[in-house]
């Protein structure tokens, strides 16, 4: 595997000062989300229930009593975490967030038939298969993509049309030096206050990072809002890390630690991959689920036949 | 709304709040349709003002799948005396004891609502005097009693019509509201339609004799749109020479059992869903948590991971759900969406247990994936 060209910076994380400043206005923005939020937790707890027609909350209830309870006899616990949010198949809103960092697109991988692949171009490809395959499922899903070079830059905002949004996923190409990275979760739309159950739609953030040298942490002053927006009930955030190998000279697994880091919650999905082509795509196939519907990543179980079933 | 707006506009101010409170709250009896105000007029004034004196209207009042005319005349010059009304068409032999309208001779000019208790009377004799003009027929007589007290039946209007021509003889319109429960209809059906649960047959008896009997049911939104929109059409027949005795429990048995069509296809679907969410609970991707329709997978066969989509028809489980395998690796050729493979048949039966379903389709899943991991593979390079 060639190695990426290393950069001496790579382990500093110095905030852009342009950047910075953009971050402050949606900053505020998501600061005033998150209070109301808060206050809709707050309520939650109480009989939350009172507050909604009887009709509809007690058949939602029943409904997702009925469904989870047999769940419940495959999830092995975590029955309180699920307990936030019902079960049901709200839309999503999906920001795909790619890494166009160099090393997505210098590193060569191989597929069983010899064909050789840059991450990017199975990360686009991949994308693409999810996209489609979401948007099959539920047309009221919606995608935006935002690529990651030294800042996140939003490409498509939110768009129901797997088209479109697959037409300016083929469009990347220009892959940047990357020295720095920034876990800035912007521009996140205002999530709606209306706290009815079930929610109006969740949004999920799908990380697929590509680099085995930097690792993405998050400016001082931003931890704070940035672990308050990773406790939302509503935002959920899985990643896929495509890496070199681990060894001495990178820091795979210490970017792959600190991506898990991010899952605040316990309801996140995180893949890992290094060369295996197959495995890329097959993390990805897992990643369509519903996070108000999925296992959690512990107990999720694909094999149709067990080793001991002959039948 | 906005003619009812132009409506109140033309009239006297003190006259308003009375047609006002009849536009609210004026809907009477059985209730098919919406009660109606029109021309208004007014009368000799006084004074020439520019300012709305309008003192008399027509009003239009749904009863028994017609039409009642009534003409409303109050005087601008002296608003606080009560109205004259005048019964039009086919009404002109309607005429009440005033001493039974209580309302009208103890007029409250007060009372805004003194206008709707007005009506409510007229519409208390005009209902009887409707069941005193069918005494004269005998067959008339015999069906409306017999409505009395059944179960079937809530609430009944009759109603005769003009003479036919040449004949002594009148179309009879029996209307009959239903009763109905639409509670057990699960909630996704019905959240979206506020109003009220209605459903009414109009038996519409061509002659007096009652030897052809039209009958229409007639459906709120929200019932119509819980039991499907066709249900009005498919009723079944007023047989030859029947009577609305043996025939409305018919009908309201025909009713309930959409409702409970309804609710038990419903309960099937739910319960597959139920079944295959806890045989492959670890592989849920998503599913239609409110109507259970649709439901989808990820699966793994010796390291071939693939999608499976079901969906459920709306005639489940007499027909069965369709299986759609879906590649996670392969774009197809031609159209560039994910390669499928869909299933319309494998071995199937409606008596099954969403269990037993849920069982043979893992089986069923089994024998066809490996034809499907070649022919995703072969006909699409990765």
């Amino acid at each position: 595997m060639s190695s990426t060209a290393s950069t001496a910076e790579e382990e500093e994380v110095i905030p852009d000062s342009t950047v910075s400043e953009s971050a402050q206005s949606e900053s505020e923005e998501i600061l005033s989300t998150q209070e109301e939020e808060k206050e809709e937790d707050a309520e939650k707890k109480d009989p939350p229930r009172d507050e909604t027609p009887h009709g509809e909350s007690e058949e939602m209830n029943s409904l997702a009593s009925t469904v989870s309870s047999s769940q419940d006899s495959q999830d092995s616990s975590d029955g309180t975490i699920h307990a936030l949010l019902p079960k049901v198949n709200c839309p999503e809103k999906i920001v795909v967030c790619l890494d166009m960092s160099k090393e997505m697109s210098s590193r060569h991988v191989s597929s069983r038939d010899g064909s050789r692949f840059s991450p990017l171009s199975l990360a686009k490809r991949v994308i693409e298969i999810f996209v489609k395959t979401k948007s099959r499922m539920d047309r009221r899903h919606q995608f935006a993509l935002l690529i990651l070079h030294d800042a996140p830059t939003l490409v498509t905002d939110f768009t129901h049309d797997p088209d479109v949004f697959c037409e300016d996923l083929r469009a990347q190409e220009e892959t940047m030096e990357c020295q720095t990275t920034f876990i800035q979760l912007a521009p996140l739309p205002e999530i709606e206050e209306v706290e009815i159950i079930p929610p109006p739609y969740v949004v999920r953030v799908l990380l697929m990072y590509g680099r085995s040298h930097c690792v993405p942490a998050a400016p001082e002053d931003s931890q704070q809002m940035l672990g308050e927006l990773l406790q939302s009930p509503h935002l959920f955030l899985d990643a896929l890390y495509v890496h070199e190998p681990p060894a001495e000279d990178n820091h795979s697994i210490e970017i792959f630690n600190a991506i898990c880091d991010l899952d605040r919650k316990c309801l996140s999905y995180v893949y890992e991959v290094a060369t295996n082509v197959t495995m890329f795509h097959n993390h990805m196939a897992k990643l369509l689920a519903h996070p108000l519907q999925r296992p959690t990543q512990s107990d999720t179980y694909y094999k149709l036949q067990s080793n001991e079933d002959v039948s | 709304m906005s003619s009812e707006h132009s409506v109140l506009k033309q009239l006297h101010p003190l006259i308003r709040p009375y047609v006002e409170m009849v536009l609210r709250k004026g809907n009477v009896g059985v209730c098919m349709g919406n009660l109606r105000i029109s021309d208004v007029k007014s009368g000799p004034t006084l004074t020439q003002t520019k300012e709305p004196c309008g003192d008399r209207f027509k009003i239009y009042i749904p009863f028994a799948g017609d039409s009642l005319k009534w003409e409303v005349i109050f005087d601008s010059c002296q608003p606080s005396n009560p109205p004259d009304f005048i019964f039009l068409g086919e009404n002109g032999n309607f005429d009440p004891d005033i001493e039974k309208l209580e309302n009208l001779t103890d007029w409250d000019p007060k009372n805004p609502e003194s206008l709707v208790l007005v009506i409510e009377d007229l519409m208390r004799e005009y209902r009887c005097y409707q069941k005193q003009l069918i005494e004269g027929y005998s067959r008339l007589q015999f069906e409306y009693s017999s409505l009395q007290g059944l179960e079937a039946c809530d609430d009944v209007e009759v109603h005769m019509g003009n003479r036919l021509p040449g004949t002594l003889d009148s179309p009879v319109n029996f209307l009959i509201r239903l009763p109905i429960d639409l509670s057990p209809i699960p909630q996704y059906l019905v959240k979206d339609d506020p109003g009220e649960d209605l459903a009414v047959l109009l038996a519409k008896f061509h002659n007096t004799e009652g030897l052809r009997v039209t009958p229409q049911l007639f459906l709120s939104p929200k019932v119509e749109h819980a039991l499907g929109d066709n249900t009005a059409l498919r009723i079944p027949r007023f047989p030859t020479g029947g009577c609305l005795l043996d025939y409305v429990p018919q009908v309201q048995d025909f009713l309930q059992k959409q409702i409970d069509y309804i609710v038990e296809e419903y309960q099937r679907r739910r319960e597959y869903v139920a079944a295959f969410i806890s045989r492959f609970g670890g592989s849920v991707l998503e599913y239609d948590a409110e109507s259970f329709t649709k439901l989808s997978l990820v699966l793994e066969w010796n390291e071939f991971f693939f999608v499976l989509h079901i969906e459920l028809p709306s005639r489940f489980p007499q027909d069965m759900p369709v299986f759609t395998f879906q590649s996670c690796y392969h774009l197809s050729k031609t159209n560039g969406e994910p390669f499928v493979s869909v299933q319309k048949s494998y071995p199937y039966s409606p008596r099954w247990t969403g269990e037993e379903m849920a069982h043979r389709a893992r089986l069923f899943i089994l024998d066809t994936i490996p034809q499907f991991q070649k022919v995703s593979v072969s006909s699409t390079k990765l």
